[in-house]
């Protein structure tokens, strides 16, 4: 089955099988996913499932308003038939096209929420909040941002459950000091699905095999890099998905224009060697640069749609730094402003089919574990459909070799996140390199 | 603290051979019934006191020690001593509606501190030396809380106030952070800071000189024991080592005085919600002492309820204090426009719209040029200058390095009103909310009463199964 369609048919049965367990009577499943493997699409159909097939009352749990927004809107529109309600906040200001969806009921109150079979969708915080009577099913989007401690504040609302999220982005964002729980593989900064399983390692795990975002060239570098406990493929064929432009360059980022068109999803520009910390004007006019390039010689992507021009609302810049977006910001022609530019952090959930990625490492003169972290750099390079051009200074192998990870380990814990990160950050440089997609300019 | 901020103070203080200011205000609070505590451990015995000095601010210190730490009975003794001391002063606080104030040196004493609690509380032959261990747990399980003042450690405090020309982690040094802050007028800074370095300011002495001066004296003094000298002679024999800590410990104690004094004489006004903070430590100790009366157990590690419990109000103490120094301190304020969680602007158009009768949309628009911004739309914003006027971000454009921020008025259109063109204003994501916990405390009561399957040992429960259709994707497809 190696052709689309066969593809698509393990895709699917993957599905199927998490569709399954809920007739089985299966009380928790941790459902993990690759980038852009159709979780949201998961999470949708087994919602839809519960309460229309079960006649159950089912819970939707998200992280944040923007991402029950999301999904709400998803929801609604892809299947018009059925009633879902978004629970709020009293005062929260909610986007008017929400409202203008009919099947869409925005609850401010627990007397809002249906008492009968429903589909509820809210935050995690809003749950925790509310009072809403006891669900049949709980179903968790983006689950392993979702900290231990947040998961047990709603755990108790419902009999059945689905986690499902990305095990290799950016972990939950716990600010306080955890110091006394740093050796608790259950501790409450932990992931929820991690400590689920910590806690209960009978937990039925499965995970999704097709990312259908990533083509194959990037799942080359993204699985051994970030994912090497979940082999995983991409669902468009080797060079089906492609970046093409209509007329030649001659300029020094053209060279890597034409890489990514000769197939390369991934390749990346090297700036000469220079600390800069933060914000580094230079690599910052190179992106904004590389951009202009793109859309001066008429890039247009090729996909299994068929070709369409590569506008800016399709390309997407990735920093580690707010300063750095802003930097960026701050650059861009206004012919550009639909160009998206954010942290890493702000970036999971959402992809385009171009990104420039400001590398992390770039410019530093240390590599400390924030910047070592691997689902940093998993998030930027998991965003594209089609390309993504890294942006660095040179001398990040040099750092790297120079700041090896500390060592430093927590008695009782199999985590070493810090050596995971370098670990990563070498294996990407490292193919990078072999197969000569670094072009210094 | 911006990093850019911090860098450039630190670069100023390298050049000028002088320690910089980097805070408008005093951002600890420094209580005149506070206790001053250097404790000395055995090297390689982690779990003991050899020597502890103890006494109020600017008092002498009331010194113990035993000949050796590792004989249970002797730092049992000494224990009791400062069990004595702590319990006495925790009483009184209570007594007072107050709360405790331990000062150590630095972090290195405050870790130390925190190992002897988590031993010491457990403990099963001696009431004393429990109640002690219980004490202290309550100072070390509020040292990581941000903004708490009952563990303070003189480094960590000074650090908050001033910056030098050192690396951060040579700070930890007290001595050296000292001679910083007061370089002597005779010798060179860096040449003086050499020589602090080589004083002891931790709770370890110098290895040579355990191994040349201390060991040699406890292997007497041991040797004399086990032989059954008489007591006059082990007497004397103590007396020896107790003299031998002595030089160490002191030095150690008069450092985190004259820390202290620093702080309590600066020059710079007490940050306005220092009090708040102040209240909420009264509250937690008072909670704990009650904890202490009706038996609850102090577990060395936390369910998950308890877990939940803690975590929550460690994110909230976070919140509340970044938020309380923002809003007070002009320098954290600074930062903040730098790292963009303030955002600074002139007001440029503002307007009223009717949306019903009696009902109307106030906005404005605010110009910026900060670099870093930290906004998105439909974040809520407060006046750092009147709290009272909330809005929502309603749309943000940027134009070259020109940022335009529109705002809609959510609290405060009649008490203050729209602003007037032309005014700067500068906007806070939050002030600080000291019910919050209370509220928060109440919910996690309520929603963790029970504890589910998914957060306690046992079986997984067993739901019954369902026939499943043949296909229940396309079941599902078939709803769309």
């Amino acid at each position: 089955m190696s052709g689309i369609n066969g593809r698509q048919q393990i895709a699917d049965e993957a599905v199927r099988s998490v569709l399954r367990t809920q007739y089985d009577g299966i009380t928790a499943l941790r459902l993990d996913s690759p980038p852009g493997a159709g979780k949201t699409g998961v999470v949708e159909r087994l919602a839809v499932q519960s309460m229309a097939s079960f006649d159950e009352r089912c819970m939707v749990v998200t992280e944040t308003n923007e991402q029950a927004f999301d999904l709400s809107r998803r929801c609604a529109t892809y299947f018009p038939k059925l009633p879902f309600t978004l629970m709020v906040r009293k005062t929260l200001r909610v986007p008017e096209g929400l409202k203008q969806i009919p099947n869409l009921n925005v609850a401010r109150s627990s007397g809002d929420v249906p008492r009968g079979p429903c589909i509820v969708i809210a935050n995690a915080r809003k749950w925790s909040w509310s009072d809403v009577g006891h669900f049949d099913s709980q179903i968790i989007d983006e689950a392993f941002q979702l900290p231990d401690y947040g998961f047990h504040q709603v755990a108790g609302m419902a009999d059945r459950f689905v986690l499902v999220g990305d095990p290799g982005q950016i972990a939950p964002v716990v600010t306080c000091e955890i110091e006394r729980w740093r050796c608790d593989a259950s501790g409450p900064h932990v992931p929820a699905p991690s400590a689920l399983i910590a806690r209960h390692p009978d937990v039925l795990r499965m995970s999704l095999p097709m990312s259908r975002r990533l083509v194959a060239d990037t799942v080359r570098f993204v699985q051994p890099a970030f994912y090497p406990q979940l082999p995983f493929e991409a669902l468009s064929l080797d060079g089906e998905r492609r970046l093409l432009t209509r007329a030649a360059g001659g300029m020094k980022l053209d060279r890597l224009i034409e890489l990514a068109e000769a197939g390369a999803s991934v390749v990346q520009v090297e700036l000469p060697s220079l600390i800069t910390g933060e914000v580094d004007e230079q690599l910052s006019d190179s992106i904004v640069e590389m951009i202009s390039r793109l859309l001066v010689r008429g890039a247009f992507i090729q996909d299994e749609v068929g070709e369409r021009p590569l506008l800016p609302s399709m390309i997407g810049v990735a920093c580690a730094h707010t300063s750095q977006v802003n930097a960026v910001r701050e650059r861009l022609p206004p012919h550009c402003g639909d160009v998206l530019v954010e942290t890493a952090h702000r970036f999971q959930g959402l992809e385009r089919e171009v990104m420039l990625i400001h590398h992390p490492l770039s410019g530093r003169a240390d590599a400390d574990s924030f910047h070592l972290d691997a689902g940093i750099l998993c998030v930027m390079m998991s965003r594209h459909r089609v390309a993504c051009f890294l942006f660095a200074r040179s001398g990040i192998e040099e750092l790297l070799s120079r700041h090896a990870p500390s060592g430093d380990r927590v008695l009782g814990s199999q985590n070493d996140e810090e050596f995971e990160g370098w670990r990563a950050h070498r294996s990407i440089l490292e193919r990078l390199r072999h197969e000569h997609r670094i072009i210094a300019v | 603290m911006a990093v850019e901020l911090s860098l450039m103070a630190r670069l100023l203080a390298y050049e000028q051979r002088c320690s910089q200011p980097i805070s408008s205000h005093r951002l600890v609070a420094v209580r005149l019934d506070a206790q001053v505590l250097s404790v000395l451990a055995m090297a390689g015995e982690d779990t003991t006191i050899h020597m502890a000095a103890c006494g109020e601010l600017g008092a002498k210190p009331s010194l113990r020690s035993v000949p050796d730490p590792r004989v249970r009975d002797q730092q049992y003794q000494l224990f009791e001593w400062l069990g004595k001391r702590f319990d006495n002063y925790f009483r009184r606080c209570r007594a007072a509606g107050t709360y405790p104030q331990i000062w150590v040196s630095s972090s290195a004493a405050a870790s130390h501190l925190d190992t002897l609690a988590d031993r010491l509380r457990f403990n099963k032959n001696n009431d004393e030396v429990r109640r002690f261990g219980e004490l202290l747990t309550y100072c070390t399980e509020r040292f990581p809380i941000a903004g708490q003042q009952t563990l303070q450690t003189a480094t960590s405090a000074l650090n908050l106030h001033w910056i030098t020309g050192q690396d951060q982690s040579e700070d930890e040094h007290l001595l050296t952070l000292l001679t910083w802050l007061d370089p002597p007028n005779d010798q060179n800074l860096l040449a003086a800071v050499a020589n602090a370095e080589r004083v002891p300011m931790g709770v370890k002495t110098d290895p040579d000189y355990d191994r040349d001066v201390l060991l040699p004296l406890v292997i007497s003094y041991n040797e004399s024991r086990r032989a059954g000298s008489s007591q006059a002679l082990l007497d004397a024999k103590a007396q020896l080592i107790h003299n031998a800590l002595e030089p160490v410990v002191i030095p150690i104690f008069k450092a985190t005085q004259r820390a202290i004094a620093m702080l309590a004489d600066i020059a710079r006004p007490p940050l306005p919600g220092l009090r708040d903070l102040e209240h909420r430590e009264a509250e937690e100790f008072a909670g704990f002492m009650e904890a202490r009366d009706r038996g609850y157990h102090l577990p060395l590690r936390d369910s998950a309820k308890l877990a939940a419990f803690r975590l929550t109000a460690r994110e909230d103490a976070i919140q509340n204090t970044e938020a309380t120094i923002r809003l007070g301190d002009r320098m954290a304020r600074a930062a903040g426009r730098l790292n963009g969680f303030v955002v600074r602007g002139e007001v440029l158009d503002r307007g009223r719209s009717r949306l019903a009768p009696r009902r109307f949309r106030y906005e404005f628009s605010m110009s910026t040029v900060q670099r870093v911004l930290r906004i998105r739309l439909r974040d809520e914003l407060q006046w750092a200058d009147d709290p009272r006027l909330r809005v929502i971000v309603t749309d943000i454009n940027r134009s070259g390095r020109r940022t335009s921020i529109r705002c809609e008025i959510l609290n405060g259109q009649r008490s203050i009103g729209l602003p007037e063109i032309g005014t700067v204003l500068e906007m806070i994501p939050s002030t600080p909310d000291w019910s919050r916990l209370i509220r928060e405390r109440g919910n996690l009561k309520a929603k963790l009463g029970v504890t589910p399957w998914t957060h306690a040992q046992g079986e997984i429960p067993v739901l019954a199964a369902r026939k499943a259709p043949d296909d229940p994707l396309a079941a599902v497809e078939a709803l769309r």
